[in-house]
């Protein structure tokens, strides 16, 4: 869909057309609603989110003004939903929403081989890895790296989302990979290779 | 050392956000820093692009249907149950048994794990239920009885919107979700789901009170169950009382934390509900099963 259609899309619903909408979630949904489930980890909350996000959507689509591409909206609303969902939920999840001064501060440990996957079962298994670290990410680092791996988002697009300047999508992003590492580089269920316990600082 | 500059810019390569010089500088860098080499491979690694699943089937039909109910004013309200368990989660749901129907033995030691058990279910609200508690009696029920729901069901071809119940109303997010892992719930849950198109039904945690043979409701399965088999088939039916005559006392009534209740009579084998605004539905679930499932929930604890 171009930016083109995708206006006048959204024209039409504002003017009162709510069956144009339609074209808009089908457009959408896949993005959105794997964004969601990146973010809260499964799928029943993930499908309420991406649901509540597209309503949400509908509803205030009048403010919509075309500043940016309609998805970047709509992912706004869908991390913002998301992280309401976990701060709520956050009595009882295991994951911190925020990050810490104290963890960005440390030095980035070198990565072990196991990152450097050598055929496709390795690359499945640092997949694996991966998703299951992200969810012990911090919600904001994880927000951030799976809008970014999502829809290749550039950093004005993600600043736009996460209402975030420039400089600071940058080095959330960095810290959010950094921290990512470091929970992978613990994670001992990922073991494909003999991995060198190669802690050593830069 | 650069070493930390250049990790930074790592970062920043990966996303196509460096300029064409840093970048030249970070390539040269890496080339003769091992150690950064492993960086850019740990992060280029983790940033390599999952595929995506595709959306599950109901969510754009779910979601147009949310936004035309809303703007038709001129359609009969639908029954969104979620709307009353919503408010009930992680508060009270209390049935209350008719007297006449002495069914449910409830001995005082029962009373005292039942306050014990209350506490709990506000505490460890998505803890799984205890498997002493979740009786392979309650799985197995509900997949020999919702195949049998199925067929009825199958025989109305129409699904008109006065009987489109939508399920798990994206309001419920905070209450617990629904255990996936598990065969029996998800087999209903598909079922439901594929029947009115609608999003996946999310379980709610409620409390019914030892008291006055009142049932406590603490595990997720067993408010699913009630949940399920006190949903609707039809609204607005044709009232089963003789117009001429006071109605019946009720066999159930269910009270929510918000004091609307739902109020049940068991008509032959079925249950005819009645909500506090009104309105009147047949559960899909019937007598017998509803009973069991009390019942079922006595012997648990």
């Amino acid at each position: 869909m171009t930016r083109q259609e995708e206006l006048e899309l959204v024209t039409a619903v504002q003017n009162g057309d709510s069956s144009a909408f339609e074209a808009l979630v089908l457009e959408n949904q896949t993005r959105v609603y794997n964004l969601a489930l990146r973010m809260v980890g499964n799928e029943d909350d993930a499908f309420d989110m991406s649901q509540e996000a597209f309503i949400k959507a509908y509803n205030s689509i009048s403010s919509f003004r075309g500043d940016s591409k309609f998805s970047v909206w709509l992912y706004r609303l869908t991390t913002n939903v998301c992280l309401d969902f976990l701060r709520a939920s956050s009595r009882k999840a295991h994951s911190s929403l925020t990050f810490t001064e104290e963890d960005d501060e440390k030095e980035m440990e070198i990565p072990d081989e196991r990152f450097s996957p050598q055929d496709e079962a390795e690359r499945k298994e640092l997949r694996e890895a991966v998703r299951r670290g992200l969810k012990k990410l911090p919600a904001d680092y994880r927000a951030i790296l799976v809008l970014r791996e999502i829809d290749g988002l550039s950093y004005e697009e993600i600043g736009l989302a996460l209402e975030l300047e420039a400089g600071t999508v940058k080095s959330r992003l960095f810290r959010a990979r950094k921290k990512l590492c470091e929970i992978l580089n613990a994670d001992r269920n990922f073991s494909y290779s003999a991995a060198s316990n190669n802690q050593k600082e830069v | 050392m650069d070493c930390e500059k250049y990790i930074e810019q790592i970062s920043c390569l990966i996303d196509g956000e460096l300029s064409a010089e840093d970048e030249a500088g970070l390539r040269a860098h890496l080339d003769a820093c091992p150690d950064c080499r492993r960086v850019y491979d740990a992060f280029s690694a983790i940033s390599d692009e999952d595929e995506l699943v595709p959306a599950p089937e109901g969510l754009a039909r779910g979601i147009m249907y949310s936004i035309e109910n809303k703007n038709s004013s001129s359609r009969p309200r639908l029954f969104v149950f979620g709307r009353f368990t919503a408010i009930a989660a992680c508060l009270a749901l209390l049935i209350f048994g008719a007297a006449r129907f002495g069914l449910f033995d409830m001995g005082k030691d029962s009373d005292a794990d039942m306050a014990e058990m209350t506490l709990e279910s506000a505490d460890s609200y998505d803890a799984d239920v205890p498997e002493t508690s979740s009786s392979g009696f309650i799985t197995k029920y509900n997949i020999d009885n919702f195949s049998n729901m199925d067929l009825a069901l199958e025989q109305d071809e129409q699904v008109s919107s006065e009987r489109v119940m939508l399920f798990g109303s994206y309001a419920n997010k905070n209450c617990a979700a629904m255990n996936a892992s598990d065969p029996a719930t998800n087999a209903v849950r598909k079922l439901l789901e594929n029947k009115f198109g609608a999003g996946p039904i999310k379980l709610y945690s409620g409390v019914i009170d030892s008291e006055n043979r009142m049932f406590k409701v603490s595990g997720k399965r067993e408010v699913d169950i009630i949940y399920m088999l006190l949903t609707c088939v039809h609204l607005q039916p044709n009232s089963p009382f003789d117009e001429s005559e006071d109605e019946p006392d009720p066999d159930y009534t269910i009270v929510f934390s918000d004091d609307s209740t739902l109020t049940l009579w068991y008509i032959e084998e079925n249950i005819y509900c009645r909500l506090s605004n009104d309105e009147n539905y047949y559960a899909l679930g019937q007598k017998t099963e509803f009973e069991a499932c009390l019942n079922s929930m006595c012997k648990d604890d």
